[in-house]
């Protein structure tokens, strides 16, 4: 076992971003040393998958060093089977983005680069903190990179979006620190595991459940705090509406099954059903709303929100689930629905982004009238293209179906409404993904000029995608059992506070 | 209750032979026997007279009418779509709530900066108007 492998995870990228800076523009190997770092993080990351006994419930890899003793403040730092995933996750990911970004005719390369990988470092930080405010540092510091690659090379009203993106998210952070402050004030730690074991009065519960469970929702997005994000995704550029989409919309949800649901219980039971109404509306309404959008970027944004309303939904249920069936087993299933929901979405929302991002990359526009015709000219990339747009409608045999068909089951379980309306976005998705097919990839031609297809990179880090999305869809055993006992022991801990 | 796999056939011909008597048989050999007299022979029966198969010939060559539910379906969805986007997201939370708050702010400030004249009997005037009404409250308060 490698000593100190998380903090060799977080501060390889963040210090190779920071030399990175100083990197002259035009050097030829600034390509290979970005996607070298990439990749080495990426290997680490599986290194650290490799050797993570999953039967073992508590954190592991512990690294604990007394920051700041005058605050109370520790470098603590463990990983869960929830936090593993998501920093293989996390590493894959711009793993790719490193490979797409390679392809780019881009200005201030090394700044862009040194962008990424500070990103790559400050996220797997979110995911192994396990002192709640280095978690808020990390959380927080995430908004710098976001805020310069969208900023700096989006599209032509960047500067809104920016500003937008950043005032949402930092308000719900300010609420966040307060209440990582009060808990504090009233325990004395800010470490996670103490904080699992605190008793808060019902009142503080609510309390604090309202302002931690908004800064989540702002982060996933939830209904009615989503509009940031379209707005973002059209005017970042490809691989920063990769990052946004893959990565940071799931930083909100580890938010909720770290800090909310294990912390704040009751407060959460008292609010459930509010959560539970708004993930649904976020399913039904915001995959309404992606139907007539002409703008691919925007219609996969609002795809986005619709699919994270399942993972939110999945997290609330088990408070009804616990009233109605109070298995033990049903509530760590629906915790399961949500952790696959998370991960099938990262990779195949990643894998849309990037086929909007080859088609703008090629013809300067994402606007679906447009485009049509492309299976004629682009005969592989219209296949992938079709696949992910297939995956995201749910379809069987790929990841998102796991999810999905889990957190049904579970809302069926709890009761039949909520069943009946998530199911709707099998319909509703399927109509904004087929017609979006329809429009792009069939029809008549309406681009002239030369037509490039898939090239040799992008037919890699699309297969790559596609693989996966299919092996999770085959056989989501691997996953379940890996998350099974920390699901288990989180399982325990929330309903011994109810 | 029985299962499929209870069912035991004593060999391959009472096999064929339960298979043939099966109503589903015996209907298709009856329709095959119609259809060969009704349009290959012109016969012209008599008891079909009594029976009018105008409207399930429409609703079968009109695919069960699915196309038009389809399209009606996808004329709601595509209506409701461009109402929440325009007017919910877009004018109501947008720009209602998340701008429009801003711009009320915006217009308040510009208004309250007019305030600041810089004439002394100006700021007099608002302190005098302030200290009214703070003793008018504590006076409603005590009486």
């Amino acid at each position: 076992m490698i000593d100190n492998i998380l903090s060799m995870l977080i501060w390889i990228p963040i210090i190779s971003g920071l030399l990175i800076l100083f990197y002259n523009n035009k050097d030829s190997y600034l390509n290979i040393i970005n996607i070298s770092i990439n990749l080495f993080v990426f290997i680490l990351s599986i290194f650290l998958l490799l050797s993570f006994n999953k039967n073992i419930s508590d954190f592991q890899f512990i690294e604990n060093f007394n920051w700041i003793p005058s605050l109370n403040i520790f470098y603590y730092l463990g990983v869960d089977a929830i936090s593993v995933l998501l920093i293989v996750l996390n590493t894959l990911i711009f793993f790719i983005v490193s490979l797409y970004n390679s392809t780019l005719n881009l200005t201030k390369r090394s700044y862009y680069y040194a962008s990424f990988l500070v990103a790559n470092g400050l996220t797997i930080g979110v995911f192994s903190a396990i002192d709640a405010i280095l978690f808020y540092i990390f959380f927080e510091a995430l908004l710098i990179p976001m805020f310069l690659i969208i900023g700096i090379w989006g599209g032509s009203n960047r500067i809104y979006a920016t500003v937008k993106f950043f005032i949402y998210t930092f308000l719900g952070s300010i609420l966040l620190l307060i209440s990582f402050i009060y808990i504090n004030y009233k325990i004395s730690s800010f470490n996670i595991l103490t904080i699992y074991d605190a008793n808060f009065s019902l009142k503080e519960q609510e309390l604090l459940f309202i302002a931690m469970a908004i800064a989540f929702a702002i982060k996933i997005p939830m209904f009615p705090f989503h509009t940031w994000l379209p707005d973002a995704h059209v005017e970042a550029p490809t691989s920063g509406s990769v990052i946004l989409a893959a990565i940071l919309l799931k930083v909100g949800a580890y938010g909720f099954i770290r800090y909310v649901i294990p912390v704040v219980p009751l407060g959460a039971l008292s609010f459930d059903i509010y959560f539970i109404i708004l993930s649904i509306i976020a399913i039904v309404y915001v995959g309404i709303i992606a139907i007539t959008q002409d703008d691919m970027k925007k219609l996969i944004a609002y795809s986005s929100i619709s699919h994270m309303g399942f993972v939110t939904l999945g997290f609330f249920i088990i408070f009804q689930l616990f009233e109605s069936t109070l298995s033990h087993e049903d509530i760590i299933i629906s915790l399961s629905g949500s952790m696959y929901q998370i991960l099938s979405h990262g990779f195949i929302s990643a894998a849309l982004f990037i086929c909007v991002g080859s088609i703008y990359d090629r013809y300067k526009t994402k606007k679906i009238s447009d485009l049509g015709g492309l299976i004629n000219q682009m005969p592989i990339y219209s296949w992938f293209f079709v696949f992910f747009a297939l995956a995201n409608c749910g379809l069987p045999g790929t990841s998102s179906f796991v999810g999905e068909l889990i957190i049904i089951i579970s809302s069926f379980k709890a009761n039949f409404l909520y069943a009946f309306f998530a199911s709707t976005t099998l319909i509703v998705s399927a109509f904004y993904s087929l017609w979006l097919v329809k429009r792009v990839i069939y029809g008549e031609i309406n681009i002239e000029g030369e037509y490039i297809d898939a090239n040799s990179l992008e037919k890699v880090i699309l297969a790559l995608l596609a693989f996966i999305v299919l092996i999770l869809g085959i056989y989501p055993d691997y996953i379940m059992i890996f998350m099974n006992s920390t699901l288990e022991n989180m399982t325990n801990n929330i309903l011994t506070k109810l | 209750m029985w299962s499929p796999s209870e069912i035991k056939y004593q060999g391959i011909l009472s096999f064929i032979i339960h298979g043939i008597l099966s109503p589903a048989s015996i209907a298709l050999l009856i329709g095959y026997y119609i259809s060969i007299k009704l349009y290959k022979e012109k016969t012209n029966f008599k008891f079909l007279k009594f029976f009018s198969f105008k409207k399930l010939i429409l609703i079968i060559k009109s695919n069960y009418k699915f196309d038009e539910l389809f399209l009606y379906i996808s004329l709601i969805m595509k209506k409701s779509s461009l109402f929440f986007s325009n007017k919910m997201d877009i004018a109501l939370i947008d720009g209602f709530i998340v701008n429009g708050i801003p711009k009320r702010i915006n217009i308040l400030s510009s208004y309250l900066r007019t305030i600041s004249s810089g004439y002394l009997y100006h700021y007099a005037f608002l302190i005098v108007l302030s200290l009214v009404i703070i003793f008018a409250a504590i006076l409603v308060r005590i009486l």
